[in-house]
């Protein structure tokens, strides 16, 4: 689902722990919405780390200058 | 008609009053049992004689007796108090009253007189005066306390010594003023002085304490009883004030306070050391005990490296906090993008969030909010706020960044849903060393200084810093604002990555006493592509100097022997050119003005990051590299 291109409009941007449910490992994911609030686009991964889902965000259009 | 029998014997008989009559020269012609009580004459002794045998020697010298007379005669009585004498010499205080006693037809005919003896009343009176004579000088001449009188209006009636020495007033100035003179401005425009006299009046009685004003303006902690006086009817009559000066007590008290918070302070700062020093040396002997396991020794570099870097941040706080406490903190003013900052500090606080397992959401625009200011010291400032964010909220919180413009400044708020701040302590979380969020639970742990450095570089920047929570369990908010600016921003400094890339090799000869300090400066500049010599004293290094040709020397200053400073003058004067770089703990303006005359050209404060350290080594500045 992630797009092609990076965006350049001011997204919101959610990064978020989520539990495995069998080993309790928590695996992190971002997600990125329109000022309205509607889901732009999402990670197709999830990262063990934070700053790792952090550098995939940044391939999306996060942290774009 | 009563019988005139019976006038003659209740004068003969009276004993408590000296009865008589005199002729009108002043002779005596009757005498009653008390003149005889009173005088100690015998009627036979006495009748005959002229009254003034009862008086002093000085009185009939100026013919007292002679006068009283007179004026009995013109005025119809006389009254007079004053000694008289007994026949055996002695003296008491009599009260005498005499009357003109004339027929129908207003002839003069003699006079009465009427003594009575006064002694004992006038040694009650004069008892009496000598006590309050006593108390008033005791009370004038008291220096430790203020204590004078009011009228019941609030009028001061009377001021000792120890009210002008604690006041400054002197008596003639103050008496007559009323005593709320002596209350600040801010007490009188809330009606204190009036509000105590109201006090006192009700309960007898009103304490404090307060500021109070001497006559200069100046101000003392003082502890104030004010007692309102009665008479015997229960009238009141007024009010007694003693003030005690406490300014000294309340000093030694903030000095104690100061000491305390100062103590909790340092206990703090060591539990924060040993925090990072604990892994640290866990890492160590994981390190000597794994000797060939390549996966283990990466783990342990990387603790290393995090732990150490910690302690870098609580060293940095410490002088932060030195520089701040001499107003010596420098902001770099350049043009900085707001969404750089935010984004820098996400970085950095992204082991704490990802630690408590937080959502993370930013509302930050990709560009324009932009600043004038220092880019490190603001993203200190959103990352201190965004730790203690993930600090202060319980694991699975959610902590929202959001920046945008707003009436010509640009605002960054920090929102979680963790534990909230009681409304008692909003403001006191950003004094220094007062423990204001101490009611909360330490969760995290940290200096809890952050938030004062925080705020004092908000404001070095023209900004504020403020905090909002609903209370305690409803989250926070943490509100950065600064003037928007609205040029461009200037090109970023190379980070450290970045600045290793370009690198270029040098020659740098390490000088440090410690002697690991100075093995991992010169392995790591190693690894870096640099050529390096290491020498752990002063001596050494001249030795070394002249053979080993530097392009770079890295000095430590402080070296038993000869120090640092020393070093480098001993090279320039020995015409060295090359870069001498401080690497020192030493980090005050003081040390730098120091280090400068004596030849070092870059002064770096330990520990030194390795982007900071790179840049220097590539940067000439003017001197001659050979």
């Amino acid at each position: 689902m992630a797009p092609k291109d990076p965006i350049h409009l001011p997204l919101r941007w959610q990064f978020i722990p989520e539990a495995d449910g069998r080993t309790s490992a928590v695996k992190w994911k971002w997600c990125a919405y329109a000022q309205g609030g509607k889901l732009q686009m999402r990670s197709k991964d999830s990262f063990e780390t934070l700053t790792e889902c952090m550098e995939d965000a940044k391939l999306n259009g996060y942290e774009h200058r | 008609m009563v019988d005139p029998l019976i006038y003659k014997r209740m004068i003969e008989q009276a004993k408590d009053y000296a009865l008589f009559v005199l002729d009108q020269s002043g002779r005596i012609m009757t005498w009653n049992a008390g003149a005889e009580r009173l005088k100690g004459y015998a009627p036979d002794e006495i009748i005959g004689r002229h009254f003034s045998v009862f008086y002093t020697r000085e009185a009939i010298e100026s013919k007292w007796p002679e006068h009283e007379l007179e004026i009995a005669t013109v005025e119809g009585r006389f009254e007079d108090e004053g000694w008289r004498l007994r026949k055996d010499g002695s003296r008491f205080w009599a009260n005498v009253v005499i009357t003109a006693l004339r027929d129908d037809d207003g002839k003069l005919l003699g006079f009465s007189k009427i003594t009575r003896d006064l002694s004992e009343r006038r040694l009650h009176e004069q008892a009496l005066r000598h006590s309050e004579e006593r108390f008033r000088l005791l009370v004038e001449a008291v220096e430790d306390y203020a204590i004078y009188m009011l009228d019941p209006e609030g009028v001061i009636a009377s001021w000792n010594l120890g009210a002008e020495r604690i006041h400054g007033y002197p008596r003639e100035d103050i008496v007559g003023q009323h005593f709320s003179h002596l209350f600040t401005p801010e007490d009188i425009a809330a009606g204190k002085p009036w509000e105590e006299l109201g006090r006192a009046r009700r309960s007898g009685r009103a304490e404090g304490e307060g500021w109070r004003l001497k006559n200069t303006g100046a101000r003392f902690w003082a502890r104030a009883v004010l007692t309102a006086v009665h008479d015997d009817a229960g009238h009141l009559r007024g009010f007694a004030k003693i003030t005690q000066d406490l300014t000294e007590r309340r000093h030694v008290q903030d000095l104690e306070k100061a000491s305390q918070n100062v103590n909790e302070f340092i206990a703090m700062l060591a539990h924060e050391l040993r925090n990072p020093l604990a892994p640290i040396r866990n890492a160590v002997e994981v390190m000597a005990k794994a000797r060939g396991d390549a996966d283990a020794h990466e783990a342990m570099r990387q603790t290393i490296d995090r732990q150490s870097a910690q302690l870098a941040r609580i060293v940095d706080d410490m002088l932060d906090i030195a520089r701040i406490t001499r107003g010596g903190l420098i902001i770099e003013r350049g043009r900085v993008e707001l969404a750089d900052v935010v984004h820098r500090a996400v970085e950095t606080a992204a082991p704490a969030i990802e630690d408590a397992r937080h959502t993370l959401e930013l509302d930050v625009p990709v560009s324009g909010l932009i600043v004038r200011g220092d880019r490190d010291r603001l993203t200190q400032v959103v990352a201190n706020v965004l730790n203690n964010a993930a600090r202060y909220t319980p694991h699975g919180g959610r902590i929202a960044v959001r920046a945008r413009a707003e009436h010509g400044e640009a605002l960054v708020s920090v929102r979680d849903t963790g534990r909230g701040i009681a409304p008692q302590l909003i403001e006191r979380i950003f004094d220094m060393f007062v423990q204001g969020r101490a009611p909360l639970e330490r969760v995290g742990g940290g200096l809890g200084i952050g938030l004062a450095l925080a705020r004092r570089i908000a404001e070095l920047h023209g900004g504020a810093l403020q905090a909002k929570s609903e209370g305690e369990g409803k989250g926070s908010e943490f509100i950065l604002r600064l003037p928007l600016s609205d040029k461009a921003p200037e090109p970023a400094p190379l980070r450290a990555e970045q600045a290793q890339k370009v690198t270029l090799q040098r020659r740098v000869l390490v000088v440090d006493d410690n002697v690991d300090a100075a093995s991992t400066l010169g392995l790591l500049l190693q690894s870096l592509g640099h050529e390096t010599l290491v020498v752990h004293d002063g001596a050494k290094a001249l030795e070394a100097a002249p053979e080993f040709r530097p392009d770079i020397m890295l000095l430590d200053i402080g070296m038993p022997g000869i120090d640092g400073y020393e070093v480098a003058r001993r090279l320039r004067a020995a015409g060295h050119k090359f870069r001498i770089i401080a690497v020192t703990g030493w980090g005050q303006e003081a040390d730098r003005q120091k280090a400068q005359e004596a030849g070092f050209d870059v002064h770096l404060v330990k520990p030194v990051e390795l982007g900071v350290l790179a840049k220097a080594l590539e940067e000439r500045n003017g001197a001659t590299l050979h």
